[in-house]
């Protein structure tokens, strides 16, 4: 273990000398996962701020998103809300924005229970770091919670990473029969792409085909139109 | 044969003629002297002279000659036409028998007979001549006319000409006068008839003048100077009145006056010495007046009002009197002649004080730490003495203010601590100030009252608050619509002719004034939501539900903001006499601002509706138990007075039953209430109303039954108000999503792979369906701002522009309609954040200052039955009087128990200490009731717990409020825009007017200029 710290610290210490150097944005961003994943987020905020200002609009704006995305990893939720919040005010034309407002919108639907929030955000966490296994444990203790959505929504998105197109399917059933009035739209384009992985055409077709006419002018509807395009070019 | 003379028919006929002739020209001239007469007459008449002028007229009559009978035969003969025969017949015949010249005598009697008989046949008759007769009637009916017009047109001078008769007063008569004086001689004239001038004719000495006078409005006078004696007399239409006589006397004058003024005390003034004619002194002053004339007098007074006689020696005078009224006095001197001096006396009256309570400055609602600061202004002319702060409660109180005592003005603060008076919820206090002046003038301020409001009374008012905006809303809404079909009738026609007609100029300023009140009115509910809200915070109950339901209508209100409009109305008012496409941008500008504000005010009208059927709901679960109560009362009184005494007031319940059948009936069919709940309501109401018009249940089931209905009331309208925080909330949670997924699939058209108008087309039509879907909750929640549609409508107009420039400037519009859509997605979390904090129900906080409010009301209920106790008979307590205080004692434990569960809430941490000594307070009241230990000390420990309680519940909630009461500091209290003035006030006003100008530096002589001007200013008013 301490051989692995001092090889990533071995990493890290020359990532941030390359920063200095280079003022390298893809440097700055692989400091960051790697700081993330150490669980140092403070510190990987602190080079974030450091070098913000030195990019573009757009990269500012990803600064800024990543560093709300740091405090909402820590679980720090005020904090992380405020930070989205800056990022979708001052960059709204931003790409960030989108991601920003998406978590926000996840604030806003767990609002009741904070508690919980941790817990997704910490789940979140270890999906984002691709550390599956305590992602999909943590996950599942928050099924049958007032977040059981957004859990069995991530669960699916692991398995369907991990190539275990079952379960994804078994977990996004689950989710529309407990959830039925969920707002997580992407949940049911992931149905469809999952079908489509696993040969499933027409099942995945038939889920496009009817939110296009149940939702025609809807975004969900107009993503489900352009997939079946894509689709039919191939 | 001839026939004699005397037989002739010729000489017959002759005679015949002369005779009518004769007559008919004696006539014409007697008719003629008549006229001539008539004429004479009125001419003399008309020159004011005798009417015996009028035998003038007669002189035609000297005329008259008698005409002898050759001259009527030869007139008839050259009528007739006879050439001579009727002449000659007549002459042969006159011719002696013995005297002939040659001619035969039958030559002659044929001659004559040939003549008669040629001339046998006429008639005399016929050559009458009638001309001379006509012509003097003519005459005489021109003179007639004359004389009738002269009477008509000027009937006065024709009948004084008549008589010659005026009546006549000269002036002065005989007369002495002072040498140097200015007399006026003259007359003065009355009857019918006035004559234009007069003659007056002078004499001084030998020297004899006359000269003509005007004789305006019946008087004629001219103006001597008097230097010596003179006769004089008038002459006027013939009449010479008497000679009168003027004579000349020495004058008596003045050579020194003056006059001590002794100042009545209260003015505290010093006396002084006046020498002038003119006294400006206050009333009351006694004069001391002392003067030198230029001769001995004889005697000397003051005419004013009564006379005053004044002590004479040798040519010096004196006397005293007292100025309590304003005029003219005459001060006589009388030596040889007669003076008379006018003195000007301005008594000043002693103006009462004046006092206003200028701060609170009108009634207000008991202050939270029940004190009150009163502003006390007043003031006098010459000094005030004493101020009482006078009030009512229970019985009349008064206390003296201290102030600068004797000084003419002073402002004082006096901090009011209205504790120790006992006042409980319902009650209020009345008060005035009083002041006296030095003189012993009273005055008293307007009357006040502080009031110690109810929770009814602060709901009623916030009701009646919401009645009136949603009322006046609906007013201005359809006032604004005439303004918006005006603007759009006037934008199309300028649109089609290019310019505006001068009657479209005169319409579109109507619409701005239209316009403006409507900005002006909304501008004034918010002021006037502001005040309430600011004096329910400083009020002594804090109803922070009445609170939050007055702060969400303003910020409807505030969100009506209509800014855009003002700033629309005043580019439109610039842009009038600009060019056209000016105006017509102008024009749209206001069109686009007006049709926002349609929207506010519709959607405004929609949430209050919904406000008032979640509040209609709670006040009927409210009713519904007040009524279960009477019917518990009625329930105690059958078992005490039997079935048959209680069925009036059984009656009256059922009726109330019916009517609350009734309300909830109509709230049930009310428009936009959820079905669900609409269902539940009318199965209520159907129930209310069978129980009414059965009629056949006890007072006791009844009871049962209205609980229940007000639990299933008051669960319902649980139900109401979370379902629609819920739902909102669920249905914004998803147009947020919407509007994120809409965002990044804006951002893809940005990709390499090149923008598809397509998708562009199709992210705008599902942005207009979230738009749209949005107005929808728009228009039923406060929490959804205006600013996310509008956000909305820029992004949609960005997609428009991406699709129609595919240049470089399409990548500008993405981006732009991206960051509209996210600020809008931005704005609906505000919405949502606001959302979940309006439904209060994460801290908990909220139930545990409602119980704390319940238990204050309770105590002071407590508190109003224990002093109704009072006073407690020398005899003892009553059993009746004991039976209530074991009741009291009951509901004091019910209440210390109640308390005792609060303190283990976990939300009343910080406040352990508090309840704690509230709890051992209640403890020792409680204990002090059981043991019928009725005294002041009990009594003041029960204010200190109500005390304690509204203590504990103000510091709670202040800790909500701080932030937005620093923000507004005592807003209610400094009233800016007073009510109209009543006239009692104005009386009061202009009074301050007075001695405010007194009191400015001015010359003293203008001091009287300054009170006669308010004075007439007041006695105007006071009509």
């Amino acid at each position: 273990m301490a051989i692995i710290f001092l090889l990533l610290s071995v990493s890290l210490d020359s990532l941030k000398l390359l920063i200095e150097n280079t003022k390298d944005f893809n440097c700055l961003l692989k400091l960051n996962d790697e700081y993330r994943r150490l669980g140092l987020f403070d510190t990987a905020n602190k080079y974030l701020k450091n070098y913000e200002k030195l990019f573009g609009f757009e990269e500012e704006a990803q600064l800024n998103y990543l560093i709300g995305e740091n405090l909402f990893f820590k679980c720090a939720l005020l904090n992380a809300r405020e930070q989205y919040l800056i990022t979708v005010a001052r960059f709204s034309n931003a790409r960030y924005a989108n991601e920003s407002l998406e978590r926000l919108h996840l604030f806003e639907s767990a609002r009741k229970d904070t508690i919980l929030l941790k817990k997704l955000a910490r789940s979140i966490y270890f999906y984002e770091i691709k550390d599956f296994k305590h992602s999909e444990d943590s996950l599942k203790a928050l099924i049958k919670t007032s977040i059981g959505d957004y859990a069995l929504y991530y669960l699916s998105l692991i398995y369907y990473q991990n190539k275990n197109f079952d379960q994804a399917l078994s977990a996004l059933e689950e989710l529309h029969r407990d959830f039925p009035a969920n707002r997580i739209h992407q949940a049911i384009l992931l149905k469809a792409e999952i079908y489509f992985s696993i040969g499933r055409e027409r099942d995945g077709i038939k889920i496009l085909e009817d939110i296009i006419i149940k939702k025609p002018n809807s975004p969900i509807g107009i993503r489900a139109r352009e997939i079946l395009k894509e689709r039919n070019k191939k | 044969m001839h026939s004699p003379i005397e037989n002739m028919i010729l000489l017959k006929k002759i005679k015949s003629y002369a005779r009518v002739q004769g007559r008919l020209n004696s006539l014409s001239l007697l008719i003629f002297t008549l006229s001539t007469t008539i004429l004479s007459m009125t001419i003399a008449l008309f020159l004011l002279k005798s009417y015996l002028y009028g035998l003038l007229g007669l002189i035609p009559l000297l005329f008259y000659q008698r005409r002898g009978f050759e001259l009527w035969a030869k007139e008839l003969d050259k009528k007739i036409d006879a050439k001579g025969e009727f002449i000659s017949a007549l002459q042969l015949a006159r011719i002696p028998d013995n005297t002939r010249e040659g001619y035969s005598k039958d030559l002659i009697n044929a001659f004559i007979q040939s003549t008669e008989e040629k001339f046998r046949d006429i008639n005399v008759k016929d050559f009458l001549d009638w001309r001379i007769l006509k012509k003097s009637i003519s005459i005489l009916l021109i003179s007639i006319i004359f004389a009738l017009s002269f009477l008509a047109l000027f009937p006065e001078r024709f009948w004084f000409a008549l008589n010659h008769k005026i009546e006549y007063k000269v002036t002065p008569c005989d007369g002495r006068f002072n040498k140097g004086e200015d007399v006026d001689i003259g007359i003065n004239l009355f009857g019918p008839y006035i004559p234009e001038r007069v003659s007056l004719i002078y004499q001084f000495g030998s020297k004899l003048e006359k000269v003509s006078l005007p004789v305006i409005r019946c008087r004629a006078d001219k103006k001597f100077e008097l230097k010596e004696p003179f006769y004089y007399y008038f002459e006027f239409a013939g009449i010479t009145t008497e000679k009168y006589r003027i004579d000349v006397v020495e004058p008596i004058y003045l050579k020194e006056l003056s006059f001590h003024l002794i100042y009545p005390e209260y003015t505290k003034l010093k006396d002084e010495i006046e020498t002038g004619r003119q006294l400006v002194v206050p009333v009351g002053t006694i004069v001391e007046v002392k003067g030198l004339v230029s001769q001995n007098l004889a005697e000397a007074w003051i005419e004013f009002g009564d006379t005053i006689n004044l002590f004479c020696n040798g040519e010096s005078f004196s006397g005293r009197f007292k100025i309590n009224k304003s005029g003219l006095a005459n001060l006589w001197m009388k030596g040889t002649s007669l003076h008379k001096e006018l003195i000007n006396i301005y008594a000043i009256p002693d103006l009462a004080p004046l006092v206003e309570i200028f701060y609170p400055g009108f009634n207000i609602s008991m202050p939270q730490d029940m004190k009150v600061t009163l502003g006390i202004k007043f003031s006098d002319d010459y000094g005030i003495n004493r101020v009482h702060l006078c009030y009512q409660f229970k019985d009349s109180s008064r206390v003296n203010l201290n102030f600068n005592k004797g000084s003419a003005e002073d402002t004082v603060f006096y901090d009011w601590d209205l504790k120790n008076l006992g006042m409980l919820p319902g009650d209020r206090v009345t008060y005035y100030v009083e002041v006296q002046d030095n003189a012993g003038q009273r005055t008293k301020s307007k009357e006040y009252y502080i009031y110690f409001p109810t929770m009814e009374q602060i709901y009623d008012e916030v009701k009646e608050k919401e009645e009136l905006v949603q009322n006046e809303i609906k007013e201005l809404k359809d006032s604004h619509q005439e303004g918006m079909d005006e603007i759009k009738r006037v934008e199309e026609k300028l649109k089609r002719e290019r310019e505006l007609s001068w009657l479209d100029n005169e319409k579109l300023k109507e619409v701005i004034k239209k316009e403006e009140n409507v900005v002006k009115k909304i501008e004034e509910w918010q002021d006037e939501l502001k005040k309430t809200i600011e004096k329910l915070k400083g009020g002594i109950f804090l109803d922070q539900k009445s609170l939050e339901r007055l702060q969400e209508i303003t910020k409807i209100l505030q969100e009506i903001a209509p800014e855009e409009l003002k700033r629309a109305i005043e580019n439109l008012q610039n842009a009038m006499n600009k060019k056209p496409d000016e105006l017509k941008k102008a024009m749209e500008d206001l069109k686009e601002a007006q049709e926002e504000l349609a929207r506010a005010l519709e959607r405004t009208l929609e949430i209050l509706k919904r406000y008032q059927q979640e509040e209609k709901l709670k006040e009927l679960a409210e009713k519904a138990k007040e009524i279960a109560e009477k019917a518990g009362e009625i329930e105690s009184l059958r078992e005490l007075k039997g079935m048959e005494n209680i069925k009036e007031s059984l009656d009256s319940l059922y009726k109330m039953v019916d009517s609350l059948g009734q309300e909830i009936e109509k709230l049930a069919n009310s428009e936009g209430l959820e079905q669900e709940i609409s269902a539940q309501l009318n199965f209520a109401a159907g129930q209310v109303k069978s129980i009414a018009q059965a009629q056949n249940m006890s007072p006791e089931e009844l009871k049962k039954e209205l609980n229940r209905l007000s639990t299933d009331l008051q669960r319902m309208y649980e139900e109401l108000t979370k379902g629609r925080v819920a739902n909102l909330r669920r249905n914004l949670l998803e147009t947020l999503n919407q509007l994120i997924e809409l965002s990044q699939l804006e951002e893809e058209l940005l990709t390499p792979e090149g923008f598809d108008p397509d998708k562009q087309s199709k992210i705008a039509n599902a942005t207009k369906e979230v738009a749209e879907s949005l107005y929808a909750q728009q228009v039923k929640s406060l929490y959804v701002s205006p600013e996310t549609g509008k956000r909305l409508a820029r992004a949609l107009k960005e997609m428009e522009f991406a699709s129609l420039n595919p240049g470089d400037t399409k990548r500008h519009h993405i981006q732009e309609a991206m960051k509209q859509l996210n600020l809008a997605a931005l704005t609906l979390l505000e919405g949502l954040k606001k959302a979940s904090e309006g439904s209060g129900s994460s801290t908990g906080m909220d139930e545990f200052l409602k119980n704390l409010s319940q238990l204050t009301r309770d105590q002071m209920g407590i508190g109003q039955s224990l002093m109704s106790l009072f006073p407690i008979p020398v005899s003892g307590l009553t059993p009746e009087q004991m039976a209530q205080i074991q009741r009291l004692a009951g509901k004091q434990r019910e209440l210390r128990e109640a308390l005792e569960s609060l303190k283990n809430s976990p939300e009343a941490g910080r406040f352990q200490d508090l309840l704690d000594n509230l709890g051992q307070e209640m403890k020792e009241t409680e204990e002090a009731l059981y043991q019928y230990k009725i005294d002041r000390k009990l009594i003041e420990r029960q204010q200190l717990i109500i005390s304690r309680l509204l203590d504990a519940e103000r510091s709670i909630r202040q800790e909500d409020w701080t932030k937005e009461r620093k923000s507004k500091p005592g807003e209610d209290i400094k009233r800016p825009s007073p009510a109209p003035l009543s006239e009692d006030l104005g009386k009061d006003q202009l009074l301050e007017i007075i001695q405010r100008a007194l009191k400015q530096p001015h010359p003293e002589e203008y001091e009287l200029l300054i009170r006669e001007y308010f004075k007439a200013l007041m006695e105007q008013e006071w009509r």
